[in-house]
């Protein structure tokens, strides 16, 4: 739009590459990106895309088996190979970054003013007394209420959001030419992303640095970014204005992204289907403090007077910020925690089961986790992690008879069956997370819960998953509760949706319902903040 | 849209568990490798050492009391000379060649007077020479050409101060020190292992309990708890490997406790709940393999603090007892003798020394093999 303007950093060629013990591995390839003054670039790309570590390679930030090659000039000042000591006067001060973690990114020893003076410290000498001052007042450009009293915080007395405020004003501290912000909201709800997007914009309009914004939420880029570089396997596919990638996509990778974004309805089933699952007047204490012989030192109500009534071949969505108990629900309603309320499974009244008695259950209730990295033991090939609830649930089986349902339930989830003598650690996280619905389907369950099943996976990846969810659903007749917190996901995948918050219900009804004519502030508030592309 | 089928799986090459992954890195840490060639050799010359020497660890040979180490068999040529020559005395005939090579000596005696060849009896009554004969006979018998082999021991590491051989008494030591290394390990391993997944999976009051208990044991002095043992059971080879079991489970326990704690917090353990598996079935099938890596180390740490304590137990005297010993004991015995016969504390501390460094190498490599943040 406007070339005017000049270009501050100038990547030509650049190569990152890591060294394991499989040999080299290229992450990035030889990329060329510009940035120029004032600008919003957004780098978009899947994970293992490189565009992360284009940034940690400009940066000298790689790990230890990485090298990086290629050329990266700052206003004419090649950072490439430079000095560590010449390259600390450019990044933390002309250069900064924030991360995507702002519960680990600050050290819990000292407090946010201190961690904030440290770079202003550092770059512009004095000591932390005169520093002081000017925290204070990057505590109120970047929106801390009460900053007299906050800058003496310590990190773990904020939340997520806040923790992100004091990672921008630190990075702010010396004003930057360039702000480099590696997924800053992708771990923040989506109303506390909202909020940081709109600081991180307005800092930009009254400071004019650029900012290279890398993501891989296609909703953020369209609000945000004013020329979008598309990467994939450690290539620039695609650079553009927004307006273009978005309007007139050229490269099919970029078509393929714009269009992953899950879609289709499901329909209501049946007045007269019967019910699979209710929880009636669902409420889950957490006991916090308290020790051997100690009192408990207080109740935490993490779900509180929830009803919920599954029918079959229903997919209830539940969505909700974090901590706002939902996935808490879903274990409740399989009896994996201690809770209170009635609950009825098909005709069996299961209120008082307990863990002996809900045994013979399990197999027709069945989960499936967020992370497709955790849920998967590394030490079991794929075939004893999917069998596993026969050996529990059907031990007459013999080992022959074992491998050939593993072999099927692979086949339904459309993995080679070839996998199952394979490893957890040798598949991508789409595959991980089929590895996962296998184990829950071999058992030919009636109820599953998904809790968060695509959270973790690339868009293009999760449309799969949800694709895959949605046949299986029909072949089997399943009934899903699906906990997300992502809303174009579970507007895709769900015909009855249930807003949580703060462990209560605060409004339910049908997906159309819900999307088209939110009655509750609080779901107008989670409606607008998703960005939905 | 609905029927892309993902049936791509990762190049056969990368099929690896992680184990294979794990040895792969192990192999290309040299240290690690130089240490585990170096307790394989120790532990080949404490085992199979035993049937390639002549002597036997309880053997003793008065003649060769505190011998200091040498490759030259014993006695030496000078030696046998002067011995040669008293027997000659002895028998009233002069030496007039006496010369060794290897075990058999060769010997020309003469006399004014024809030699009566039973005087050969007087050669085998020394304890150096046997099987003296007469091989000819020259001058009308006035001069006798003997042979007969000369019983010469070698002793590489030199006797102690009752005439063993040391270098049997190393391999012997080496063998004990091993087993009880080896075998506490395993007891302390087991116990320690289970106990702690135990705790740290079930968790709330029972880990508690079961975590006090603990530090009630660990509070306990070492020494006082052997000796109430022994007062118990008597003195017994069994009973050292129960002792140091008994006591170093404590620390295994409370490493494994800490993983498990980690591990419960997984999601794999929440799909095998979900899964409806026993408690016992997750702490077998999910909770014990998963702690592996960490264990493996820290057992590498354990065999030379076995091989410690019972050096100490043996110290005391209350270890293994002579004609056996260990490894401890032997260096306790150097210990003594430090100024009249250091190699008696020499071999058996280079012996054990090696062994300690290979298994922190060992172990080192280990643990950066086993480092999941490697992966």
């Amino acid at each position: 739009m406007n070339d005017s303007r000049e270009t501050i950093l100038a990547v030509r060629d650049l190569k990152v590459t890591f060294t394991t013990p499989d040999g080299d591995v290229q992450a990035v390839k030889g990329i060329d990106l510009d940035i120029k003054a004032g600008e919003t670039l957004a780098v978009v790309g899947e994970s293992g895309s490189g565009k992360s570590q284009t940034m940690m390679g400009i940066m000298g930030l790689l790990a230890g088996n990485g090298r990086v090659a290629g050329s990266a000039k700052y206003r004419g000042q090649e950072l490439v190979g430079l000095p560590l000591k010449a390259l600390n006067k450019v990044r933390g001060a002309k250069i900064t970054m924030i991360f995507q973690e702002p519960m680990t990114s600050l050290d819990p020893l000292y407090t946010i003013g201190r961690q904030i003076a440290e770079p202003i410290v550092q770059h512009r000498g004095g000591t932390f007394s005169q520093a002081r001052a000017r925290v204070l007042e990057l505590l109120e450009l970047v929106g801390i209420p009460d900053p007299k009293r906050r800058i003496d915080s310590y990190p773990h007395e904020m939340s997520g959001g806040q923790r992100q405020r004091v990672m921008i004003a630190m990075a702010l501290a010396n004003d930057p030419d360039i702000l480099i912000a590696d997924e800053p909201t992708t771990a923040l709800d989506v109303t506390i992303q909202a909020q940081i997007l709109d600081l991180l914009n307005s800092l930009q309009a009254k400071f004019g640095m650029a900012v290279v914004l890398i993501t891989h939420d296609l909703g953020i880029v369209k609000h945000f970014a004013s020329r979008v570089a598309v990467m994939r396997r450690g290539e620039v596919v695609e650079t553009g204005t927004t307006a273009d990638i978005f309007e007139r996509p050229q490269a099919d990778y970029t078509k393929m992204l714009l269009a992953a974004e899950p879609h289709g309805r499901k329909a209501s089933p049946a007045e007269t289907a019967p019910v699979m699952l209710e929880g009636r007047n669902v409420s889950v204490d957490y006991a916090t403090g308290g020790g051997l012989f100690g009192k408990k030192a207080g109740v935490f109500r993490a779900v509180d007077g929830v009803n919920i009534r599954l029918k079959e071949g229903q997919t209830i969505g539940i969505v909700g910020e974090s901590g706002s108990g939902k996935s808490t629900l879903g274990r409740a309603l399989l009896r994996l925690i201690p809770s209170s309320g009635r609950y009825q499974f098909g005709a069996t009244n299961i209120s008082d089961f307990g863990r002996s008695a809900m045994r013979p259950l399990r197999r027709q209730l069945q989960l499936v986790f967020q992370d497709p990295y955790g849920s998967l033991s590394p030490r079991q090939t794929v075939g004893e992690i999917i069998t596993e609830g026969l050996y529990v649930h059907e031990p007459q089986l013999s080992r022959a008879e074992r491998d050939k349902r593993a072999i099927e339930a692979l086949k339904e989830v459309r993995l080679d069956p070839a996998a199952r003598n394979r490893y957890p650690h040798e598949f991508s996280g789409g595959q991980r997370q089929r590895i996962a619905i296998a184990r829950a389907i071999i058992l030919k369950p009636k109820v599953v819960i998904l809790d968060e099943p695509t959270s973790a996976l690339d868009r293009s990846v999760q449309g799969q998953v949800i694709d895959l969810l949605r046949d299986l659903q029909k072949t089997h007749g399943l009934s899903y509760i699906f906990i997300s917190h992502d809303l174009s996901v579970i507007k895709a995948m769900s015909d009855y949706v249930v807003v949580m918050k703060n462990g209560k219900v605060v409004e339910e009804g049908d997906t159309d319902a819900i999307f088209e004519a939110p009655r509750e502030n609080y779901t107008q508030t989670l409606m607008n903040a998703a960005f939905t592309a | 849209m609905t029927d892309i089928v993902t049936t791509e799986l990762p190049p056969e090459t990368a099929s690896r568990s992680l184990f294979q992954l794990a040895a792969m890195r192990f192999r290309r840490n040299r240290a690690a490798m130089a240490g585990c060639v170096v307790l394989a050799l120790i532990a080949l010359f404490s085992f199979l050492g035993p049937y390639f020497i002549s002597h036997t660890y309880d053997q003793v040979f008065p003649s060769y009391v505190s011998v200091a180490p040498s490759l030259e068999p014993r006695p030496d040529a000078s030696s046998l000379q002067d011995v040669m020559e008293g027997v000659a005395g002895r028998a009233r005939v002069d030496l007039k060649e006496f010369a060794v090579e290897g075990q058999t000596f060769t010997a020309i005696v003469t006399s004014d007077k024809p030699i009566d060849p039973r005087t050969t009896r007087y050669f085998d009554r020394a304890n150096e020479f046997e099987g003296t004969q007469v091989v000819a006979t020259e001058d009308d018998g006035k001069t006798l050409k003997l042979t007969g082999q000369v019983a010469r021991e070698y002793f590489f590491f030199g006797t102690d101060s009752n005439g063993r051989d040391l270098m049997a008494r190393v391999m012997l030591g080496g063998q004990i020190s091993i087993a009880v290394g080896l075998l506490a390990s395993l007891v302390s391993l087991s116990i320690g292992v289970l106990y702690g997944a135990t705790s740290g999976y079930i968790g709330g009051r029972v880990d508690n309990v079961m975590m006090r208990f603990v530090e009630i044991l660990y509070s306990l002095p070492f020494v006082f708890l052997v000796v109430v043992l022994v007062v118990f059971f008597g003195r017994s080879f069994i009973l050292i490997f129960l002792v140091i079991g008994a006591v170093e489970w404590l620390d295994m326990a409370r490493i494994v406790r800490g993983q498990t704690l980690a591990l419960k917090r997984r999601e794999f353990i929440g799909a095998a709940q979900a899964l409806g598996l026993t408690d016992w079935q997750i702490i077998r099938r999910h909770i014990i393999p998963n702690t592996i890596g960490p264990v493996v180390v820290f057992v590498t740490v354990v065999v030379p603090k076995v091989i410690l304590l019972e050096s100490f137990l043996s110290f005391l005297g209350l270890g293994v007892q002579a004609p056996l010993t260990s490894w401890g004991a032997l260096i306790a015995e150097g210990a003594n003798n430090i100024q009249s016969a250091p190699w008696l504390l020499i071999f058996p501390a280079i012996f054990f020394v090696l062994t300690l460094f290979s298994l922190n190498f060992a172990g080192d490599g280990l643990r950066d093999a086993l480092d999941p943040k490697d992966r």
